[in-house]
């Protein structure tokens, strides 16, 4: 992380990712894949956006997906991991409930 | 990883580049733990695979392993990376599809949310005409120490030139993000505009540091004051306050403000931690010195005693 700011700067993420150089930056972020924020100093990158860019170059160097099937997995990738967390959130909530209807929604899921 | 890197990819000494990729491809397919969220061993089995093929797809570093010059520990450590799966799950992902049911302090959406289909970063198009959901807006935000504790409001400038207000909560962490629904870019033909998601970083305090919701600080003390206690003035994060330190206080003793610390809605009140560091005068002088010299005759004592050498 960069030590002053929390954020990174376009530099910052190239040195802090392993394949990353700027025209494989510029292309997650051409193809949207990548959306940078915006900040009093222009363009930055996030905690999310590093972890991110790791899976991007593994899908791209090592599986040599394109930039259309490249969005296309992006995609799929972020429906499971949401589908997976309101799935947890559903659990918690139900969690919090009491017995009674835990085990009747228990007994609808069959 | 100590394994041999031909094992951990099912591959004989003799297979080519080629086998050496595919055998890689097909363990990282299976194992990525940001594709394969749910499988526990995945990332151990992804790791492994990733150190082995590190090893074996560059000729030279292949060439020296198996003429036994490195072994496979004898590499460089792998470099720590972060997964996307660690962020992707949580509520505050921008980049998360589709409606999101929680985490952002207004439970009673819970069931709206759920209705409210058709998020994400494209629109769709309806019955008469197109219809397309705004894009939702990406904001990086600096927050000062004393307001990410005690709450605020700050401002972003849009590259429009407007702004938009902030609401910082009280007690908010590193990296915590805060959507603005609504906030985002208006929606095309009628549809509804998109969020505006703001990432939060806090700027460190050259005073306070903190420790979940505590706040931790070190406060020097003169030897006086450690000697015959003292009333000194302390800096919380709500203002100075009076503090008794008493009498024989050590460098290293921790004071406690109870519930003077991070008062974040729905969770207890930390304290404010105050660690005693007895500061010297800048130069001992000869009556200090002499003092000691015919204090320590008759009053010597071993602080080291009982192993704390």
């Amino acid at each position: 992380m960069s030590a002053e700011t929390g954020f990174y700067s376009e530099e910052e993420a190239i040195a802090a990712v392993g394949r990353l150089d700027h025209a494989l930056l510029a292309r997650f972020v051409r193809t949207r894949v990548i959306l940078p924020a915006d900040s009093e100093a222009g363009s930055v990158y996030r905690g999310v956006d590093l972890a991110r860019m790791e899976l991007l170059c593994d899908l791209c160097c090592d599986f040599d997906l394109g930039d259309e099937a490249l969005d296309m997995v992006m995609r799929l990738v972020d429906q499971l991991h949401g589908a997976r967390g309101d799935l947890k959130a559903l659990m918690r909530a139900l969690g919090e409930e009491p017995e009674e209807v835990r085990l009747r929604v228990l007994g609808r899921l069959g | 990883m100590s394994e041999d890197p031909y094992d951990v990819l099912g591959l004989g000494r003799t297979a080519s580049a080629e086998e050496i990729k595919k055998a890689y491809r097909k363990i990282a397919k299976d194992s990525h733990p940001d594709l394969h969220p749910g499988d526990a061993a995945a990332e151990a089995r992804f790791k492994a695979a990733g150190a082995a093929y590190d090893l074996l797809k560059d000729p030279e570093t292949r060439k020296r392993f198996d003429a036994g010059e490195i072994d496979a520990s004898g590499q460089e450590k792998p470099r720590e990376r972060p997964f996307y799966r660690d962020y992707a799950e949580q509520p505050g992902n921008p980049y998360r599809q589709g409606p999101r049911y929680e985490g952002f302090g207004d439970d009673n959406d819970f069931f709206s949310e759920f209705l409210r289909r058709g998020g994400g970063r494209t629109g769709g198009f309806g019955g008469q005409g197109m219809r397309a959901r705004g894009a939702d807006a990406h904001y990086a935000l600096e927050v000062p120490f004393l307001e990410a504790a005690n709450g605020g409001s700050m401002r972003i400038t849009l590259p429009g030139g407007n702004d938009l207000e902030v609401k910082i909560p009280k007690g908010i962490s590193e990296g915590q993000v805060l959507r603005l629904r609504g906030k985002g870019s208006p929606g095309f033909g009628g549809a509804e505009p998109g969020d505006a998601y703001v990432t939060l970083s806090i700027t460190p305090h050259p005073l306070f540091r903190r420790e979940g919701d505590d706040i931790v600080m070190t406060l020097p003390v003169a030897l006086d004051e450690a000697v015959l206690g003292a009333k000194v003035e302390v800096q919380t994060i709500a203002g100075p306050v009076k503090v008794s330190v008493p009498a024989g206080a050590t460098s290293g003793q921790v004071l406690r403000l109870r519930g003077r610390g991070i008062a974040a809605a729905g969770r207890p009140a930390g304290d404010q931690r105050i660690e005693l560091r007895i500061a010297m005068p800048k130069q001992i002088d000869e009556d200090l010195k002499r003092f000691m010299e015919e204090w320590r005759r008759d009053h010597a004592y071993d602080p080291r005693k009982g192993g704390q050498s």
